[in-house]
């Protein structure tokens, strides 16, 4: 695709009040080949080659880069436009600049179409979208003076320009992104290398088999509690058998633990029945009774809640009457909507029935004392029957000693059964509060045990993922790290190869060559080759790059030839000419000398002259395309000193 | 906001559900219940600043105390405005002390304050139960000796 650069039109931009710049031949659509705009300093020509670039990229621009835009003389809004033509297709990008809120908006339209007006947003031909970078657009909208960067600086313009044009600069561009990426993997993650997994997954096996270990445990004891049951039934057994061949003592015996169930029902089945009574505060105590009733008294003074609600006036506030039929009027409703305040909302109004309600319902007090009397003497009764049973005495010394051992036997297996099961509690229990009270962590309690086997198992898995993610991201880098060195050394070798064929047809004899490009370029006997050659080689070597780019690109560039003395712009301008189909050069009055003349278009006319010169008015220039009066234009502080910011146009005879 | 036990609460408690073979609590409801109308038959409770931070045992009102929910609610609004000196004429006053205490969006029906003051209570009664001696062996000599430090309280 050929992108070529139409026109460009200015309003109220710094200095330029209206300017209108055609590239093209008069009448036609054809681009000329070469447009020199001769500017002298500080009329616009570096304001103008940023707002290429801004307008080419779409660029966000900040409020003080908009507002420094703004003429001297002041303007709401200024406006800048460039006509492009691709291919056979023409579109146009405006770039709108509100000075007064500091913001830019970008419109195109297509001059050709019969619905080609404005359209919000900015545009690009699907072929340039993805294709204009910054870095891509600085080298086709170029500031001359940077030339110098390219040849054996050893910075890496050169080198970087070749990635931008073959677009290697994206894949770098991609290297730097999963770097990127991982970093952010590894940071959520925790383990980066295996060293850091094996560390995690060593962790989770020490709570794997802790674990398996405490559950170990814990079935182990159940165990052992199942074995001292049986033992104690056995004792137990034992024992009535002993007894049992005392007829007496068995049938006391037998009658003790009878009462014993009997008493045990009892304390059992009248707790349970208290218990239910006590759950009810005005059963639980006089005193609660009697601060309900107090309470619901004060309610019923009080009329608490009262019967209408806030919502009812709030509503009535907004009515023409009264529920009464008098006229209600704005006095009348200002004090019914700041009364309706002091009443309560349906919602309280609803709590507090429902508290007042049950106050009006409450249980007589019950008489806890008598029941919890009777609870004391069936205590008591019980203790009596378990002493009388433990303490029955056989008349076999014999058979008492055996007995009295087996009872021993038997308290002693209720302690370890007892001790077994409080084990297995603590080892079990998922309360937390029964776990802080004994500080049981996940090396004491199985809960806890399976939390921690659960959180470190994901984080194996997690850490198992960022460890193979980086080595895949890591095998990737290398991949692409060859990919671009291969490609770049290939490129090279072409562009290289490419240039200096170039330069044999621009310098012919005279032709000086590349010898390397290693970050800059590097010329084959360079103390040898003038500085013009050495610019030769450096636009050579762009045009080169364009021609080899996807895209055909215009040539945009500030000064050209400012810095060269004129023997040397002698040199270059034949060759700039000759290495770009579309230049457009800002130039000023003082490097027109020994370049002007010997720019060598196609065709005679092939070149656009324009001089653009500030008047006296403030805001107001004045546009020439006459090629003598811009060859015999000067300005005089120019003249005077090349650098000088400062602008005082003449007119040139 | 929920219901709070201390863990020293739950401890006391606990020791008696351990031994005890002739009764236990239903609930932690129970033991927080018990626990509460100590403190507010004593008019005495933590400041709310104190209020117990261990794990909530539970974020409702359980089933067996729904009927008489309000009873409680009752008598920690009677403990407050002994407390606060409310005069039992001050109509705005009680009324602005229920409201606090009461929400009628929440399902329980008792205000964050509400909660956090019957929290205060209970770990109160619970000390002054703790005071009174070493947690009973059996569920029905914790009963008897309850009856005895709340008729004190």
């Amino acid at each position: 695709m050929n992108l070529r650069i139409e026109e460009i039109r200015y309003r109220n931009i710094r200095d330029i009040g209206s300017l209108h710049l055609e590239f093209t031949k008069p009448g036609t659509s054809e681009p000329r080949h070469i447009s020199l705009v001769q500017m002298p300093n500080g009329t616009g020509k570096t304001t103008t080659m940023g707002l290429i670039r801004h307008l080419i990229l779409g660029s966000e621009l900040d409020d003080e880069t908009v507002m420094g835009y703004e003429p001297e003389t002041g303007a709401s809004e200024g406006k800048f436009t460039i006509g492009f033509a691709a291919g056979d297709d023409r579109f146009r990008i405006h770039m709108d600049l509100d000075y007064d809120l500091g913001t830019v908006e970008y419109r195109h339209s297509y001059p050709q179409r019969e619905d080609g007006g404005m359209n919000s947003g900015h545009f690009l031909p699907l072929e340039l979208e993805n294709i204009l970078t910054e870095e891509f657009v600085d080298l086709f909208v170029f500031n001359g003076e940077l030339t110098d960067d390219f040849i054996e600086t050893g910075e890496n313009k050169a080198e970087n320009a070749l990635k931008i044009v073959t677009r290697l600069d994206r894949v770098e561009a991609q290297r730097a992104a999963i770097e990127r990426v991982v970093e952010e993997q590894q940071k959520d993650d925790g383990a980066k290398t295996e060293k850091g997994l094996k560390q995690v997954k060593s962790r989770l096996e020490t709570r794997e088999d802790r674990l398996a270990s405490l559950k170990k445990t814990r079935s182990r004891l159940e165990d052992e509690i199942s074995e001292h049951n049986s033992t104690i039934e056995s004792l137990e057994q034992e024992r009535e058998e002993i007894i049992s061949k005392d007829k007496q003592a068995l049938k006391k015996y037998q009658n003790y633990q009878e009462k014993i169930k009997d008493f045990e029902t009892t304390l059992r089945t009248d707790s349970e029945t208290l218990l239910d009574d006590m759950r009810v505060p005005s059963k639980l105590s006089d005193s609660f009774h009697d601060d309900l009733t107090i309470l619901l008294e004060h309610m019923r003074v009080l009329r608490l809640p009262r019967s209408t609600s806030k919502e009812f006036f709030s509503e009535l506030a907004e009515q023409d009457t009264c529920v009464c039929g008098r006229v209600l009027d704005e006095k009348h409703r200002d004090e019914i909507q700041e009364n309706a305040e002091r009443f309560l909302s349906d919602e309280d109004v609803g709590v507090l029935n429902a508290l007042k309600e049950r106050l009006g319902s409450i249980s007589e007090p019950v008489a806890l004392d008598d029941e919890l009397e009777e609870l004391r003497e069936t205590r008591k009764e019980l203790r009596k029957y378990q002493t009388q049973s433990d303490q029955l005495g056989l008349s076999d010394e014999n058979l008492e000693e055996r007995k009295q051992a087996l009872t021993r036997q038997i308290e002693s297996e209720r302690t370890d059964h007892d001790n077994k099961k409080r084990k297995v509690e603590l080892l079990s229990t998922d309360d937390k509060g029964l776990r802080q009270r004994h500080n049981l962590d996940w090396e004491k309690n199985i809960p806890e045990a399976k939390r921690e086997v659960t959180k470190y198992k994901e984080k194996v898995e997690a850490a198992t993922d960022t460890v193979t993610f980086s080595a895949q991201a890591e095998k990737l880098d290398m991949i692409l790290n060859d990919f671009v060195s291969q490609a770049v050394a290939e490129v090279k070798r072409d562009q290289i190869n490419k240039t200096n064929r170039r330069l044999s047809r621009i310098l012919k004899r005279s032709s000086v060559q590349i010898d390397s490009i290693d970050d800059s370029i590097n010329l084959k006997n360079k103390s040898g080759s003038s500085e013009g050659q050495s610019l030769a080689v450096a636009y050579a070597y762009l045009s080169t790059l364009f021609e080899g780019s996807a895209v055909d690109m215009p040539f945009v560039i500030d000064s050209p030839a400012v810095s060269l003395d004129h023997k040397v712009r002698s040199e270059v301008a034949p060759i700039i000419s000759q290495l770009f189909d579309q230049v457009i050069a800002f130039i000023i009055s003082t490097e027109k000398e020994g370049f002007v003349e010997n720019l060598e278009p196609a065709t005679d006319n092939d070149i656009n002259y324009y001089t653009v010169y500030k008047t006296d008015s403030p805001g107001e220039l004045r546009m020439h395309d006459d090629k003598d009066y811009f060859m015999n234009f000067t300005s005089e502080e120019e003249e005077e000193d090349g650098d000088s910011r400062m602008q005082s146009a003449r007119k040139g005879e | 906001m929920a219901f709070r036990l201390s863990d020293t609460a739950r401890e006391y408690f606990d020791n008696i559900e351990d031994t005890s073979s002739t009764g236990d609590f239903d609930s932690k409801w129970d033991q927080y219940y018990f626990a509460a109308m100590v403190g507010i038959k004593a008019r005495d409770r933590e400041v709310t600043d104190d209020e117990p931070t261990a794990d909530p045992f539970v974020e409702t009102v359980i089933e067996d105390y729904q009927d008489q929910k309000f009873e409680i609610y009752a008598a920690l609004i009677t403990a407050e405005i002994d407390r606060q000196n409310i005069p039992q004429d001050a109509e705005d006053e009680i009324r602005e002390l229920m409201l606090s205490i009461l929400d009628s969006s929440d399902p329980t029906q008792l205000s964050d304050y509400g909660k956090q003051l019957l929290n205060c209570y209970a770990e109160r009664g619970h000390k002054r139960l703790r005071d009174a001696g070493p947690a009973p062996t059996e569920f029905d000599e914790f009963l008897r000796k309850y009856h005895k430090v709340l008729q004190q309280a």
